[in-house]
């Protein structure tokens, strides 16, 4: 006869239940960028490229760069707010 | 020795393979989470299932005693052990620690748990020989929950928002009581602004281990000496804008014999730690050239007011920790804090019953 046991989830949360994606509209004029340096060598470099490749594949109507002065920290408020008003997208996480 | 072979090994069995492909492992074995087991140490302990014990990053989501319990279920944990591994997750979780940088750094960064306290010898942890090795039940599986904890509640899973480039063993499991009763000093805990007969967890975020042996000094200047340049590792520097030698808080686990060797020399712990950090001071013309050129950069950037000054271990002679462990012998240890700023919490351990 077979046995059968039931397994709760280890998890958290459960795997039917999903975050939603906040809507984040983009002007015609184009996208506003935010670049984001976390001080790693080179990161600055990476990311200049990165943004003349976006300029050549995208309409990029402004681009904001700020750096901060620590890899393993999050990001100080007034950098994450000038962020929220100023950009629609920011690419940061240059990894090494 | 007589194995036991019950009639549902195929579906102890089943249960594991179940568990591997659902990701929820650490790739070793696991005790199958079934509600009668989680329940079972959720009534021993007196907590409330839907409590809520904390968030925890990287993924910020909440962990309610009952999220907690199926992962020290899974781990191999006694019921007992269920507030120890509950006051770690609450520890990891709070922000000084900064488990968002500690659980998604290509970084080797691991939690490693402390425990001082009564509770220490209640639960049968192991504070002498090979404190740090395999061996001891509580040891092995308090320290493997909280990281299935962090995996599968805090989301850090390999590959996904765990991105350590080697990680480390530590990973795993990492945890162990202070040898009080062999300590010539004050506990951690002590030290950290609890009763001595407080029962208390300590994470710290550890990048690794090196084993520091000096069997032929016996004075504090001399154990001292050898300590300090055993701190001294160029590929070690914070990615603070103040350039440490690791993430600022040291940690030495030391064995009583030299513990008692600083403190029979007329050393306090504080007079040990001051006497490690002024002796633990690396020049820059030590480091390559791109190093160097880049951590100036950044003291720059800091407007620090000497660029070119040299590197230490911590801020301050008080940074470093020290805790005594292990069992006769003069193997100690250091261990370097993650480099991208952490900082050890404690946390009492609490209890319902």
């Amino acid at each position: 006869m077979s046995q059968k046991i039931t397994l709760v989830v280890p998890e958290a949360p459960a795997p039917e239940s999903a975050a939603l994606v906040a809507q984040r509209p983009v002007e015609k004029t184009g996208l506003r960028l935010g670049i984001l340096d976390n001080s790693k060598g080179n990161a600055d470099h990476l990311l200049k490229f990165l943004v003349e490749g976006l300029r050549a594949a995208m309409p990029i109507a402004s681009v904001l760069s700020l750096k901060k002065l620590s890899v393993g920290l999050a990001a100080p408020g007034a950098i994450l707010d000038q962020f929220a008003a100023e950009v629609d997208y920011v690419v940061t996480a240059m990894a090494d | 020795m007589d194995v036991w072979q019950g009639n549902n090994d195929g579906v102890w069995d089943k249960a594991q393979e179940e568990l591997f492909a659902a990701g929820v492992t650490d790739g070793l074995p696991v005790i199958p989470p079934t509600r009668e087991r989680v329940a079972q140490m959720l009534v021993h302990c007196g907590f409330d299932a839907d409590e809520v014990v904390t968030t925890l990053p990287p993924a910020f989501e909440v962990a309610t005693w009952r999220d907690i319990a199926i992962n020290a279920v899974m781990a191999g944990c006694l019921p007992a052990y269920l507030p120890v591994v509950g006051a770690a997750v609450a520890a990891i979780a709070d922000t000084e620690f900064n488990l968002i940088g500690i659980a998604t750094t290509t970084g080797s960064a691991a939690p490693m748990v402390i425990v001082n306290g009564p509770v220490a010898a209640e639960l049968g942890m192991n504070a002498e020989g090979n404190a740090l090795g395999p061996g001891n039940r509580a040891n092995a599986t308090i320290g493997r929950a909280v990281s299935l904890a962090l995996r599968n509640i805090g989301g850090a899973k390999p590959g996904e928002l765990d991105m350590a480039t080697l990680g480390q063993s530590a990973k795993y499991t990492c945890c162990f009581a202070e040898n009080e009763a062999a300590s010539p000093w004050p506990a951690l805990h002590v030290e950290r602004g609890f009763a001595p007969d407080a029962n208390v967890v300590t994470v710290v975020g550890v990048s690794g281990s090196v084993e520091v042996v000096d069997s032929a000094s016996s004075k504090p200047q001399d154990l001292a000496q050898t300590f300090a340049q055993s701190m001294l590792i160029a590929g070690n520097i914070g990615g603070g804008a103040d350039g440490l030698l690791g993430g600022g808080e040291p940690l030495i686990i030391m064995p009583p014999e030299i513990a008692t060797a600083f403190h029979r020399g007329g050393c306090t712990k504080a007079q040990a730690k001051a006497a490690i950090f002024e002796r633990a001071v690396m020049p820059l013309d030590r480091l390559s050239p791109p190093v160097r050129e880049h951590l100036v950069e950044l003291r720059t950037s800091a407007a620090q007011s000497d660029a070119n000054g040299p590197l230490r271990v911590a801020r301050r002679p008080d940074d470093l920790m020290i805790v005594v462990a292990g069992g006769v012998g003069v193997k100690a240890a250091y261990l370097p804090t993650w480099g991208g700023t952490t900082r050890a919490v404690s946390r009492a351990i609490g209890t319902r019953r």
